[in-house]
């Protein structure tokens, strides 16, 4: 006889978890880590803030807009030529830079043929000037506008360099916004029998116009805080007049800030910091104004 | 500040205005110094009948001779000369005594017209960074270790310059890469629609903070809480590259968060999904997938840092200092090639020195430096882009 062996099938165990365990230590640590770095940024954002107010709070009255700088007098010193210097550069680099800016970015968009190699060659050239070190820009502007050209270092000179500067990250901008602008909208104008510059100029920028506005006031905000090509500028020299005209000195609030930390009596220190709020504020006005346009008017196509 | 480096250190020695003496008597000691005729201590008398030399000495004014012409001008220089007494004290300076004061008072007519006009010099067309090389071999200025361009026995070795740059790059980078891509992870991962909207507007006004502002903030809070909060065996110096290159990495950390955001949230959702379906966790998509197909975004992001800190200029003028040392020593005070242009340039450079020559010369290394650096960045950002489309 056979011996016939019945393997019993083996005892059913117990139903297979598909879930893995609901806590698991490892994703929550790696989270929490995640939110640690995210609070680095955070919390030194709110700590440089808080430090800045609180050393610039004795200094922080109308002192500050009403009188001009003093090395001798600390407790009298202002900011005012620094203020209007200011405004009168960052004036001037948005009327130098923000036509050509815009422009550039129409030619790059909509007519340049991006096969050929010159337009290849004008786009890896604006990427690569958005990172070159401002400082750079400093050194070109004392070299060729200031020397060279013989401009000298006045509010010219500096508004030209500040506009080299922003000009790339001007034309970037803008060009994102043109880009978002869908085909059909070009097209159906186009088969109407608009020209392109009717196209361009109808339809597409009024489109865009959003977009360009954001990317412009970024630009220049980051023009407004720039002090390291303006050291080169001559915007050093000690000021206690408000600029005049194109041709005249100058100095703006960064190199003026910088000018009182590098004084070494204590008071100066308050006063930087006073400056900085003033700058900051500024800066913090002109972000929010972007924000806003661009939750306001950016379309979803 | 210097009151507070050299009272805080055992051994400290500070050179600094009499002033600052006067005002904080009882943490200081004044020491008398050689001047080659026997010891004298400083004070006020001593400063004004010249035996406390050399370090203390007079302060000049020159009016050109075409400019006394003009009446405004005239005016100042009398005005100045009038009321020297109360301005100095102002200023907390030491006035003049009684007998300069007579000599300050005589025609100035022998000491005038000592800076002739700079108008007219025509400017050599030639680069001034060529001038620079015919003078300094390519040798001697990427291979020595000595730079005192602005000495009077100057020495052309940039080396100082580029490792104290490249020491501050690494501390900047050793902040930035690990939080900026932590924060890169959380936001395209993990946060949802409504908190990346509301946490993206502050890493904005993190990027749009100027770098005048980070670099009082390294200078004024980092620096003293380093002092703090390090052993006394590791005091840093007053300004020094640690301070500078811990800010100077919060700066990056927006650039290089929002960058490889943006490279991460390319990444085809298809990718996540394989991964899920294979029963993996959150971190290991993010960790194993998801960074590995972005990984070119990410390095161009991380280059395209590099750049930035090698270019930054302000926080390291104020922060880091103006002494040109070869040393890997964090806690030092040093100057990278950006502060060196800073230094050199802010003053007003006549044409034909060559101090202006070596601000070129150092500006086209660090041209070059940063445009091999972004030309990298832009051929990763090229290359992720056709994987991902």
């Amino acid at each position: 006889m056979t011996d016939i062996r019945v393997t019993e099938p083996p005892a059913p165990a117990q139903p297979r978890k598909l879930a893995g365990p609901r806590f698991r230590p490892g994703e929550s640590a790696f989270r929490l880590l995640l939110l640690c770095c995210l609070a680095v940024g955070i919390i030194f954002l709110g700590v440089l803030i808080t430090y800045i107010l609180v050393e610039a709070w004795p200094r922080l009255d109308s002192r500050l807009w009403n009188n001009f700088p003093s090395v001798r007098r600390p407790e009298r010193a202002g900011a005012q030529s620094a203020i209007f210097g200011t405004i009168w550069v960052i004036a001037f680099t948005a009327l130098f830079c923000l036509p050509t800016g815009i422009m550039a970015a129409i030619y790059l968009e909509e007519y340049a043929d991006p096969g050929r190699w010159y337009n290849r060659m004008i786009e890896l050239n604006i990427q690569n000037l958005a990172a070159v070190p401002s400082i750079i820009y400093g050194i070109l502007g004392l070299g060729l506008l200031a020397r060279q050209l013989a401009l000298g270092t006045t509010v010219l000179t500096a508004s030209l360099t500040l506009s080299l500067l922003v000009l790339p990250v001007v034309i970037i901008a803008s060009r994102e916004a043109i880009r978002a602008v869908p085909q059909s909208i070009r097209q159906a104008s186009l088969a109407l029998g608009a020209t392109q510059w009717q196209t361009i100029w109808r339809q597409v920028l009024p489109a865009a116009v959003p977009g360009i506005a954001t990317g412009s006031i970024l630009a220049l905000s980051r023009a407004i805080g720039e002090a390291a090509p303006l050291l080169l500028l001559g915007a050093v020299t000690y000021v206690a007049f408000n600029p005049e005209g194109l041709e005249s000195a100058y100095t703006v609030l960064p190199i003026q800030i910088f000018n009182w930390i590098s004084q070494s009596r204590e008071e100066f220190h308050h006063l930087a910091a006073a400056g900085i709020v003033i700058l900051l504020a500024i800066l913090l006005l002109m972000n929010a104004a972007a924000i806003w346009l661009r939750n306001r008017f950016s379309k979803r196509w | 500040m210097i009151v507070q480096g050299v009272a805080g250190s055992k051994g400290g020695l500070g050179y600094f205005g009499f002033s600052y003496f006067e005002e904080n008597t009882d943490k200081l000691k004044a020491l008398k110094i050689d001047g080659g005729e026997g010891c004298v201590a400083p004070s006020v008398e001593a400063a004004q009948n010249g035996t406390y030399t050399p370090l203390a000495r007079p302060l000049f004014i020159y009016p050109s001779a075409k400019a006394l012409q003009r009446e405004e001008v005239l005016a100042f220089v009398e005005y100045y000369v009038e009321n020297h007494k109360a301005i100095a004290e102002d200023a907390q300076f030491i006035p003049l005594n009684s007998e300069q004061e007579t000599t300050l008072k005589a025609p100035s007519t022998s000491s005038r017209n000592r800076r002739s006009d700079l108008v007219g010099i025509v400017v050599s067309l030639i680069p001034p960074t060529v001038d620079f090389f015919e003078r300094v071999s390519l040798a001697e200025f990427l291979g020595g270790t000595e730079w005192t361009a602005l000495f009077s026995s100057p020495e052309y070795g940039v080396l100082p310059l580029l490792s104290a740059t490249m020491l501050i790059t690494v501390i900047a980078l050793a902040v930035a890469v690990p939080v900026g891509l932590g924060s890169a992870i959380y936001l395209s991962e993990y946060a949802n629609r409504r908190i990346r909207k509301a946490l993206k507007p502050i890493l904005e006004v993190l990027a749009g903070v100027p770098t005048v502002v980070y670099g009082f903030f390294a200078l004024s809070f980092v620096t003293p809480r380093l002092r703090e909060w390090l052993p006394s065996g590791m005091q840093p110096d007053f300004q020094n590259a640690l301070a500078a290159g811990l800010v100077m990495g919060v700066m990056i950390i927006p650039m290089i968060a929002s960058l490889s955001e943006d490279a991460m949230s390319a990444v085809p959702d298809a990718l996540r999904d394989v991964a899920y379906a294979l029963g993996s966790g959150k971190r290991v998509v993010s960790v194993r997938v998801v960074v590995p197909a972005a990984l070119s975004g990410i390095v161009a992001a991380c280059v395209l840092g590099i750049s930035r800190a090698i270019g930054e200029t302000m926080i390291v003028a104020i922060a880091s200092g103006n002494q040109a040392v070869f040393s890997w020593d964090p806690l030092k005070a040093m100057q990278t090639m950006t502060g060196f242009i800073a230094q050199a340039g802010s003053g007003d450079v006549p044409v034909a020195s060559f101090e202006y020559k070596t601000i070129f010369a150092v500006g086209a290394l660090l041209f070059v430096i940063t445009f091999v650096m972004n030309m990298i960045s832009i051929r990763l950002v090229r290359k992720y882009r056709e994987v991902c489309e």
